[in-house]
């Protein structure tokens, strides 16, 4: 006499309820299904119409991970409701903080004559492209308007080391106001590290600045990049990298790269490249169409083929190496899989919806203006004032944060009401890029059939779900990417 | 496996209405007449204070009756009772001639158990439910509370389903945290009554300053838990019962008995605690002990650990990536492959461990938890490899 | 010499907004013409200056499998609408932007 019941008197005797989901075609036998909060699975195609009509058998094995993955559920369950509506205010939980990344743009001055430069080339030793003390005044009046709990405040420029003044000042004067705030303030400067001094590393070990800098590949394609009389930015970065992790710590600086076409066929050496000079992980980034690349045509000389040809073949060097337990990260990858693979928001200004502009970034020019974000700087450097929201002198900070050319912007590019984008399955991991629409398609919505954003970013989604479906050990890999382990 | 409970000797009462007593034991010669008067004494010599308001010897010493002071009251106890210490309680019967030992101060695994009542009914319960009413247990245990001494470290509380009567449990529970205020307080419990927002409120008012809930999930499919349990919509209460108490900032443990069924997705549910339980404060997974049901379910539960070990080790790594607190607790050393090992924990109880005839010549013996007594009679791996 | 083809679809299976979504899905190789008459749906579908034969055909096969996944996706968005409410109802709720 058993007084156990059988595994048969628990399973579900009625047809299960459709969760919200989208999908799309991963490739010619497979979709992928992706629900409220971007959790996906990938599908034989022949299944979709089954598990949409409710075809499916209630004893297939899909059912389970169905259920588990929150796309169905079952008649009174409230757990799965309960679970996505959680999982969704986590997600979103980050815009309630609003702006963290304040840009300051100390001046325009360079020592560097980068042809994808996204500012004006200016020379050295024009005063009037610096930014004055009654400009960073007001734009730390603004920064502290913010609500944010964790403030950054980046200098950019030009070369920031050439207005240091600015950048001393800027720095005091916030921490004398954070006193009173009590905020999680935090000091980045973007410098090609040519121009540091002992005196500047003292100050940025001072008050624990960091420094971003720019390594582009091994040394013949870092100085072709990047010219500068003299023709030495490799060597004077190497130099200035060495000089700054003695003073401030070895991983107070990071390297971010650009591509160009001469970076298209050299992924492996740019990346042996990074370890070398001993970094723990590369952005592979794409080209942006902006400022002096555009008068030059620089970024019409590749398209986005080619360009994920390099980031695929990137990806697989940095796979291999993680596989012999180096630890190198992929951050856009990165990002994109703390979306795929968490509840969190990575927060990349340029990978969110609503538009990283202005919610999530601001930037203050050397001349007063107040930009939505750094694209939106660049493009006015061409001529284009559309996201200029207004003056740090003139205006209050609800005329900029309010303002139509920010909330017009923010709202026409909103994915969820986007044509194609509101349907997309990868719609969780993608973002809204109005300033980038608005440059090449000169509409922030833009078509995204046409839209080279949309390709790169879909077939960057597809390669990674389908690395993750047929390499566990990969998968294991991109979990603690996603989780920063 | 130490004796909690049985027959004693013989009992000699003076005053035969204290029929069924707590008592708290002591063995100090010390302790002021004031004190005494409400303890008992644990004989081991010729030197036996007096003033004590019950004696105790083990057959052993039983010679030492003759030592004892002019009519007292005292219990000739088995031999297997030598390890009551000092700050023990025990509950004497009389009438039934028996005792039990509800407390052990030199152990650090000390349960109380609650009640035997249970909405569940698990393949592999190590304590089977009964349906009978047992609140003379919480009586017992209001009791019981008082005389545990204040600086015990961990206490536990089990069942059955702790929460069966919750007004009487949260009374257990305002009661603990008045008398043991710097006593870590484990309770073990399905979570479902925390499903009720109101219960979980007033459980989260009592504002236990370290007391974490201990609740098992076993499946990812809701199908698979409610059979695990033999509880139809357990999992979905369950669940429900974990966001309540999360939201309250109560703290939460999942607790996953590994076996032959709930192995078949365990990787899954580790993904699915990841990603939708990340904020739980600990996950506990656990080897099957030999007791109770278990054995009725043998064929459907057993699996030799050895035969698991690599999907162990992919589930941990999942709950490692992300960043969550792991513990694996009553497996033997030797069944888990390496990367187990930041996550091994010594843990079998104190009363319940033995080892193997195998584990004898082993190098790591110390490092091992051992078995259960249960598994060592009734069944463990063929595949243990002493390390040498 | 642009190349052109029509597929005809049947207005009681499809509905017009799904070919209108299908057609803006292949706006970058063609572009399509919609027309209802007798119950069905004319689809006049042109390629794009500067598209090949291959690629044309190519974007064919692709709106009509794109026809299909937006019908699908139609009857799914319907089927969830109500559901989707109450769970952002749920998220919501906590903020204080909706009353509860």
């Amino acid at each position: 006499m058993s007084k156990f019941q059988k595994l048969e008197f628990y399973a579900q005797q009625h047809t299960y309820e459709l969760l919200p989901f989208k999908f799309d075609r991963l490739n010619d036998d497979e979709y992928v299904i992706t629900n409220m909060v971007g959790e996906f699975h990938v599908i034989p195609a022949p299944m979709l119409e089954p598990i949409i009509s409710k075809s499916l058998a209630l004893s297939s094995e899909l059912i389970a991970t169905l259920r588990s993955k929150q796309f169905i559920r079952f008649t009174n369950e409230q757990a799965p409701l309960q679970l996505l509506a959680l999982k969704i205010r986590t997600r979103l939980s980050r815009l309630a903080q609003f702006t963290s990344l304040h840009i300051f743009v100390v001046t325009l001055r360079c020592d560097h004559s980068c042809p994808y430069c996204q500012v004006s080339r200016q020379s050295e030793n024009k005063g009037e492209f610096d930014m004055t003390t009654e400009m960073a005044d007001k734009s730390l009046d603004f920064v502290f308007r913010s609500p944010n709990s964790a403030i950054k405040i980046e200098f950019q420029g030009g070369e920031p080391l050439l207005n240091f003044e600015m950048v001393k000042y800027v720095v005091l004067e916030a921490k004398k106001r954070n006193l009173k705030e009590g905020r999680d303030l935090r000091f980045v400067i973007a410098t090609t590290l040519s121009l540091l001094t002992d005196d500047m590393l003292d100050f940025c070990k001072q008050h624990n600045i960091v420094l971003s800098s720019s390594l582009d590949g091994p040394m013949d394609l870092h100085n072709a990049n990047r010219p500068r009389p003299g023709r030495d930015s490799h060597q004077r970065f190497e130099e200035g990298l060495k000089k700054a992790r003695a003073a401030l710590g070895y991983d107070q600086v990071s390297a971010l790269m650009t591509t160009t076409d001469k970076s298209l066929p050299r992924a492996r050496e740019i990346i042996d490249e990074y370890l070398r000079l001993g970094f723990d992980g590369i952005f592979l980034r794409t080209l942006s169409p902006y400022g002096f690349a555009i008068k030059t045509k620089k970024f019409m000389s590749y398209d986005t083929e080619r360009w994920l040809e390099f980031y695929k073949e990137g990806l697989e060097y940095i796979i291999e190496l993680n596989k012999s337990g180096i630890r190198f990260v992929e951050q856009y990858s990165a990002i994109v899989l703390t979306k795929m693979l968490t509840s969190g928001d990575p927060g990349f200004v340029d990978l969110m919806n609503p538009a990283g502009a202005g919610i999530a970034a601001i930037v203050f020019n050397y001349d007063g203006s107040v930009y939505a974000s750094d694209e939106s700087r660049m493009l006015a450097e061409m001529g284009d004032h559309t996201f200029r929201l207004g003056s740090i002198l003139e205006h209050s900070y609800e005329e900029i944060i309010l303002s139509d050319q920010l909330l017009d912007a923010l709202e026409n590019s909103f994915t969820l009401s986007a044509p194609m984008c509101s349907d997309c399955a990868f719609e969780p991991y993608c973002g809204a890029e109005p300033v980038y629409h608005h440059a090449i398609h000169k509409d922030v919505v833009a078509r995204k059939p046409e839209s080279a954003f949309c390709k790169r970013n879909m077939s960057i989604f597809k390669h990674l779900i389908e690395l993750m479906g047929s390499d566990e050990q990969t998968k294991r890999i991109f979990m603690g990417w996603a989780n920063r382990c | 496996m130490l004796k909690l409970g049985g027959k004693i000797i013989r009992i000699h009462a003076v005053d035969v209405d204290k029929t069924i007593t707590l008592a708290k034991v002591s063995t100090s010669r010390n302790l002021p007449e004031v004190l005494r008067r409400e303890m008992t004494y644990m004989v081991s010599d010729n030197q036996i204070p007096q003033g004590f308001a019950h004696y105790l010897l083990v057959e052993k010493h039983r010679y030492l009756v003759d030592a004892l002071p002019l009519d007292s009251d005292f219990s000739i106890l088995p031999d297997d009772y030598s390890y009551i210490g000092d700050g023990d309680v025990i509950r004497l019967s009389a009438d039934r001639q028996s005792i039990r030992v509800l407390f052990r101060a030199s152990s650090p695994h000390n349960s109380i158990l609650v009640t035997e009542q249970c909405n569940h009914y698990c393949l592999m319960c190590s304590q089977p439910p009964k349906a009978a009413d047992d609140s003379w247990i919480l009586d017992e245990i209001e009791s019981l509370i008082p005389l545990i001494p204040k600086d015990t470290r961990e206490l536990v509380f089990t069942g059955g389903e702790p929460t069966t009567s919750r007004e009487r449990f949260l009374n257990i529970i305002s009661l603990t945290k008045s008398y043991l205020p710097r006593t870590a307080i484990h309770i073990l419990s399905n979570g479902r009554s925390f499903k009720d927002p109101v219960f979980a409120e007033r459980y989260a008012q009592i504002e236990l300053p370290d007391a974490m809930i201990g609740i098992p999930v076993y499946s990812d499919d809701p199908t698979l838990h409610d059979y695990i349990v033999q509880a139809q919509g357990a999992f979905d209460e369950t669940i429900q019962g974990i966001l309540n108490l999360k939201r309250l900032g109560q703290k939460v443990e999942i607790r996953v008995v590994i076996h032959k069924l709930s192995i078949q997705r365990l990787p899954e549910l580790c993904e699915f605690i990841a990603r939708n339980l990340l904020f739980v404060d600990h996950v506990a997974l656990m080897g099957l002990e030999m007791m109770g049901f278990t054995r009725a379910n043998l064929d459907e539960l057993w699996i030799d650990p050895f035969e698991y070990k690599d999907i162990l080790s992919k589930s941990v790594g999942i709950l490692a990536k992300y960043g969550m607190h792991i513990s694996v607790y009553n497996h033997q050393l030797c069944l888990v492959n390496s990367d187990i090992y930041p996550y091994y924990r010594k843990s079998i109880s104190d009363w319940k461990n033995e080892y193997a005839t195998e584990c004898e010549v082993c190098t790591r013996k110390s490092d091992c938890g051992g078995f259960f007594s249960s598994g060592i009679k009734h069944g463990y791996s063929k595949s243990l490899m002493p390390f040498c | 010499m642009a190349l052109s083809d029509t597929l005809v679809f049947d207005e009681r299976l499809f509905d017009a907004q799904v070919l209108q979504k299908a057609a803006y899905r292949s706006i970058n190789s063609l572009t399509v013409d919609i027309k209802s008459t007798g119950g069905q749906f004319f689809c006049a579908l042109s390629s794009n200056i500067g598209v090949d034969e291959i690629s044309f055909l190519t974007a064919v096969q692709e709106f009509k499998k794109d026809v299909l996944d937006y019908q699908l996706r139609h009857r799914l968005n319907a089927e969830t609408q109500p559901i989707k409410n109450l769970i952002l109802g749920l998220a919501f709720s906590k903020t204080g932007l909706t009353s509860e």
